[in-house]
């Protein structure tokens, strides 16, 4: 498969610390940037892998319940204890209808996302596809750096960017 | 691209109302109810203490429970399915939460290894344990998750990415669920009752679901009966609120259509809807009027089976899908456990008792989650 029009994005969160939305809201901004049109069709997918997206919050609000007891702990970060949450807020900050998808894991997942995107352009359900890799960092959970890299793909575009889906792979190895 | 008919060869099922597929199907079709009382989440203080779950002994202790969950289900359907499976299979497994006690552990100071916590642990634990190393795919789709394994798995199977494949999902009770759905007074204080005028909410749950998925061309070369077509995934976004679907059930009927459109079928050729019904007020009234806006007046049935069965999260859908192929075997739609009435202005037609037809062809098992997911899987007849 050929890709068309990518927009490559990224975003350091080794140091992302603050209120949750605050910081999604700032990924979400980086990807409009990237973006020549800016405003995304309603046929917009997403397509995030992640291998940790959720746990910081899932930890912590365990951590509440103990504190607190289960019937008084602060529910208010409880959709970010899903992993699927940081997909479905950027879908909603960019306006994106089509297919909400996240993968827990790491690039083993782009043959997958490959599969979909050919499967999605097809059936006419996306006109963009966001492929986003999101390694959190927030208060220090992962040694390793936080970072959220990806492109967008502008699937219907008029003329063709010479990648390929195995080079695609290549960007996201290099972190 | 290569397209083959994609169908069922087996499949297993560990959940709170039996650990067989005939258990679970004569279970829901007696119309019973999962829910009971649990002293620990009593003594834990949660404000509700009904839940529905697997009690331990039904589980074998030589693991986690989510790996053992998994792995007595992957192993039902690969028996069911009669096959030797070579090492390529492919994994694709849903879960919302993971190993969920890990992460409880961890609140306690316990160190956390990612690996033995998220998701990944159960594809891990199924490859490892039946000695495969082809392609896998775990969907962190929260409660949709099932849906999207078995409909990825699916499109694997017919492009020739993978001969056969398991797919299915699971969640182990968690505790940081039932905290998070409490606090977020998403809960019932009794019992789940899925699109009924006095639905309080919706009701944790437990278990895990996995089915084979192989090529008819395939089942039939090794002398096997396919079980059931597995039809087009239908995905949509609502891209509206952070938990909240939205009211107008536009998205979600857009993956009732998308599935249909895909599948190449017409909605008066679905003889059933096995619809997501949590039993909240908003997602059960957003998905009535989804209902009705796709299928119009033709009183195509719908059962919500969380009224039996609870929410069990990323297996949800894949339980569901495992009793949508055996509505398909016995011709009869399930009954709507704790359904009585139907507000007026609903417009859609439950099956509140079990429901036998003549003949069925395709039904719809639906599934959304958090943050406008939408999911719906067709299933047909062979």
């Amino acid at each position: 498969m050929k890709l068309q029009n990518l927009y490559f994005f990224q975003q350091d969160l080794s140091d992302a610390e603050g209120d949750i939305t605050e910081i999604f809201d700032e990924v979400a901004e980086t990807i409009s940037a990237c973006y020549s049109k800016n405003t995304f069709p309603a046929k917009t997918a997403i397509y995030l892998f992640t291998p940790d997206a959720g746990v910081y919050h899932s930890v912590g609000l365990w951590e509440n319940a103990l504190e607190h007891g289960p019937d008084f702990a602060n529910p208010r970060d409880f959709p970010w204890t899903l992993a699927s949450c940081p997909a479905s807020f950027l879908a909603r900050s960019l306006k994106a209808h089509g297919p909400n998808t996240t993968f827990i894991g790491g690039i083993e997942n782009l043959p997958q996302i490959e599969e979909w995107i050919q499967l999605h352009a097809a059936q006419d359900l996306i006109e963009v596809a966001i492929v986003v890799h999101l390694q959190n960092n927030f208060y220090g959970l992962n040694p390793a750096t936080g970072f959220c890299k990806g492109v967008v793909i502008s699937i219907g575009a008029d003329y063709e960017v010479n990648a390929s889906f195995e080079e695609l792979t290549q960007f996201f190895l290099k972190s | 691209m290569r397209k083959e008919v994609v169908v069922v060869s087996g499949m297993g099922v560990m959940t709170p109302l039996g650990n067989t597929v005939e258990q679970l199907w004569q279970n829901i079709l007696q119309q019973k109810c999962a829910a009971k009382h649990w002293d620990d989440l009593e003594t834990e203080g949660f404000r509700t203490s009904i839940a529905c779950r697997l009690t331990d002994s039904t589980i074998p202790q030589d693991g986690t429970r989510g790996q053992m969950m998994a792995l007595r289900a992957v192993e039902q359907a690969l028996k069911q399915a009669n096959i030797e499976i070579n090492r390529d299979v492919g994994v694709f497994v849903g879960t919302t939460m993971g190993e969920s006690f890990a992460f409880e552990e961890a609140a306690s100071g316990k160190p956390l290894d990612l690996s033995k916590a998220t998701g990944t642990v159960f594809a891990t634990a199924i490859q490892k344990h039946f000695n495969l190393e082809g392609p896998t795919a775990v969907f962190g789709t929260a409660c949709a998750a099932g849906n999207y394994a078995i409909g990825a798995a699916a499109q694997a199977v017919r492009s020739g990415r993978v001969k056969v494949a398991i797919a299915g999902g699971l969640d182990p009770f968690s505790r940081i669920a039932m905290v998070g759905f409490s606090r977020s007074r998403a809960m019932t204080p009794d019992f789940c009752r899925p699109f009924d005028v006095n639905r309080k909410g919706m009701q944790l749950g437990e278990g895990a679901a996995f089915l084979i998925l192989e090529s008819y061309e395939n089942v039939l070369k090794r002398k096997e009966a396919p079980l059931a077509i597995i039809g087009e995934l239908g995905l949509s976004c609502d891209a509206y609120h952070q938990t909240k679907p939205n009211e107008d059930g536009y998205e979600m009927g857009q993956a009732m259509h998308n599935a249909l459109k895909a599948t190449g079928i017409k909605s008066g050729q679905v003889n059933w809807i096995c619809a997501h019904g949590s039993g909240t007020i908003a997602s059960d009234a957003a998905e009535a009027l989804a209902i009705h806006n796709i299928f119009g007046e033709r009183n195509t049935l719908v059962s919500g089976l969380k009224g039996a069965l609870g929410h069990s999260l990323g297996a949800a859908t894949a339980i569901e899908a495992v009793i949508c192929v055996q509505s398909l075997l016995h011709n009869t739609v399930p009954p709507t456990v704790n359904h009585i009435e139907l507000p007026s202005d609903f417009g859609i037609k439950i099956a509140a008792e079990p429901f036998k037809m003549e003949n069925m062809d395709w039904v719809l098992n639906c599934g959304y989650a958090f943050g406008g997911i939408n999911s719906a899987l067709l299933i047909g007849k062979v």
